[in-house]
């Protein structure tokens, strides 16, 4: 007997190293965020929220246009593969669990600095419709039909919905809203010191969770395909193997006066006519 | 614990929760779907 345990589930080296980095940068964005940051002049403590708020937003844009490249993918011919979609899926899921990380947290932050929970401001707006997309998205993803044209069904769908994720981004410079603009991506970014420290440590923090979670995700993904399908299969096998056995003593029986006389035994339950047909005599 | 505080403890809070939540579901249930496979194929390279 091996000491070292067989790997079961979804896990492996590459999981493993992603994991213990995204658990170190996270607790490294945990320090600086909740202690070693100063709070912020005009947003006071409040701005500690800035440490999981746009790096939340920003893995779940990658999520989706993840979606969208590998719906691309499965859609062009030259690179057409069922692992493209399933990709797809796995990067839709993921991404929507940002999205819902993105809209709880953002609507803590609206309630302390604006004083409302929710307002139909532009960027607001666009990204609960992001989400609405993508979990109709999902859904497709399990809706009937064979296995191909689903996945190229999902796959315009995908590509149609990730249209909203750079209007999205773009939404504070297009439109007057209430959401503030960018803080990073400026010449001279507004935040500086611990505050910039631990602001780009959330985005690597939350970037290494999203690759983490995105690759158990996908291996699922796969498990679940070859679940489907060889279940399938099986049962497949199961219910031929049962039409054979039934056809085998429908014949062995054929001949005699008996079972002529029975008609009613032929429209007996698969996988119990010899019994009630011996029964019957 | 101001108001502030608890908003800030609020966010970090779910997002820690979701976060988890979802990354031991999906932990899960790949351990449970990899059962069904043989034992040589249980290894992800």
């Amino acid at each position: 007997m091996s000491l070292i345990p067989k790997p079961t589930g979804t896990a492996n080296r590459t999981t493993r190293v992603l994991g213990a980095g995204a658990l170190v940068t996270a607790a490294f964005t945990a320090w600086v965020g909740l202690i070693e940051s100063p709070p912020d002049v005009t947003q006071g403590q409040l701005v500690r929220i800035i440490y999981v708020h746009p790096a939340a937003a920003t893995a779940c844009y990658v999520a989706f246009g993840l979606c969208a490249l590998s719906s691309v993918a499965y859609l062009w011919p030259r690179t057409r593969s069922r692992r493209w979609d399933l990709l797809a899926g796995a990067s839709a899921e993921v991404g929507v669990v940002f999205c819902v990380l993105t809209l709880v947290t953002g609507s803590i932050w609206g309630r302390g600095s604006w004083g409302v929970w929710w307002t139909w401001d532009a960027r607001l707006t666009l990204t609960a419709l992001l989400l609405a997309l993508f979990l109709g998205y999902l859904a497709l993803r399990r809706s009937g039909g064979d296995g191909e044209s689903r996945a190229r069904r999902s796959a315009v769908a995908a590509v149609c919905f990730s249209v909203v994720v750079p209007i999205d981004h773009y939404a504070t410079s297009w439109w007057r809203t209430l959401h503030q603009g960018d803080t990073l991506l400026k010449v001279d970014p507004s935040i500086h010191g611990w505050q910039l420290v631990g602001m780009a440590a959330s985005f690597v923090a939350q970037l290494l969770i999203l690759s983490w979670l995105l690759l158990h995700r996908y291996r699922l993904e796969q498990l679940e395909d070859r679940y489907e399908t060889e279940g399938f299969a099986a049962a497949l096998t199961e219910r031929r193997a049962e039409a054979a056995v039934d056809a085998g003593s429908a014949a062995a029986l054929a001949p005699t006066p008996t079972a002529q006389a029975a008609p009613e035994a032929s429209s007996a339950p698969a996988g119990q006519p010899a019994p009630e047909r011996e029964n019957s005599q | 614990m101001s108001y502030f505080d608890e908003l800030v403890a609020a966010a970090w809070g779910s997002t820690f929760l979701i976060l988890v939540a979802y990354a031991a579901r999906t932990i899960r249930r790949g351990r449970v779907l990899s059962r069904s496979l043989p034992e040589e194929e249980r290894t992800w390279r």
